[in-house]
């Protein structure tokens, strides 16, 4: 059983390795997703602004018609901020479907390929780089840097050229997407919570 | 050292719940989509019709009007109040001044 723990001074190395990298992965992950959080307060903030003159002028009284009410001004807001990714996101798909068009296929995967936009960034042989070995079973991590398989080069065929309209316009597109989206889901959680809390009765401070 | 440990365990936290926020995400980007191309149709449609889906609504119209009247009153409230203080300023202000008179004669 002790020969079995037996560790090398290499297996050693890269369990301290793996141990320091899952730390700082999970503490990366959580500092994102306090920023999110705080993103996220201050963009369903909106809801108070565009609730306000209804609740003060006394014409919802109940919790359902908030929410109906708050959910309907979200999609109008929603809709004013999305026109613009929208419009890139078609934008992506035109410069796509001429593609497909003009070559007569429907065979997309050049884009983030060697031959479309990949081949603006390094890239690294990691299929073939050798696996490290911890307590002598292979895992997944490499043992060593793989080599270079690709330097940034700029194409002129028409896929790379292509992608390098299409992709940056998908990416730019999500993006903003993801971010109107997230405002969207923060201001639809505030106007639940404040459903709840606006027409609660409280005798404390009368 | 405890905001760290509370930062880590957050990361694990949403590290375990990912797909399901992914899901949600999902969810939420169809649901926003379909809910975009028939706002826009509805928008094309109203467009016609000389109005647009981002106009102001009834119940907005409605607020303004009554918040507007409210605060109208409130200020005709304040000014009543203010004339009436006025109004009694002056008055014992007279008051006063009669008093004085009068004690003024007696002296004579």
């Amino acid at each position: 059983m002790i020969s079995l723990l037996k560790l090398t001074e290499n297996d050693k190395r890269i369990l301290i390795v793996v141990f320091l990298a899952i730390i700082i992965i999970f503490l990366f992950i959580g500092l994102i997703v306090s920023i999110i959080k705080r993103i996220m307060q201050r963009r369903g903030k909106a809801v108070d602004n565009y609730m306000y003159n209804i609740v003060r002028a006394k014409l919802v009284s109940k919790p359902r018609e908030f929410r109906k009410i708050a959910l309907r001004k979200n999609f109008i807001m929603f809709y004013k901020k999305i026109r613009i990714p929208f419009l890139i996101l078609i934008l992506f798909v035109i410069a796509i479907s001429q593609y497909m068009i003009i070559k007569g296929t429907t065979d997309v995967s050049f884009l983030f390929s060697k031959k479309g936009f990949g081949s603006l960034f390094f890239s690294w042989d990691w299929q073939d780089v050798e696996k490290s070995r911890i307590f002598g079973i292979t895992t997944f991590l490499p043992a060593e840097w793989p080599k270079l398989s690709n330097k940034p080069t700029f194409l002129s065929t028409y896929e790379a050229i292509t992608s390098y309209v299409a992709v940056p316009l998908l990416i730019i597109g999500l993006i903003l997407y993801l971010h109107h989206l997230v405002g969207f889901i923060a201001r639809n959680n505030r106007a639940r919570k404040l459903s709840k809390s606006v027409f609660q009765k409280n005798l404390e401070n009368v | 050292m405890l905001s760290i440990l509370k930062t880590f365990g957050m990361g694990l936290l949403y590290t375990i719940l990912s797909p399901f926020i992914l899901l949600i995400l999902i969810f939420y980007f169809i649901y926003t989509l379909l809910a975009f191309i028939i706002m826009f149709l509805g928008n094309i449609f109203l467009f016609f019709k000389g109005q647009s889906i981002t106009d102001e609504l009834e119940i907005d119209k409605q607020a303004r009007k009554i918040l507007e009247a409210q605060n109208i009153q409130e200020e005709k409230f304040k000014e009543a109040v203010l004339k009436q203080l006025d109004d009694s300023n002056s008055s014992s202000n007279n008051e006063n001044n009669d008093t004085e008179l009068k004690r003024g004669d007696l002296d004579d």
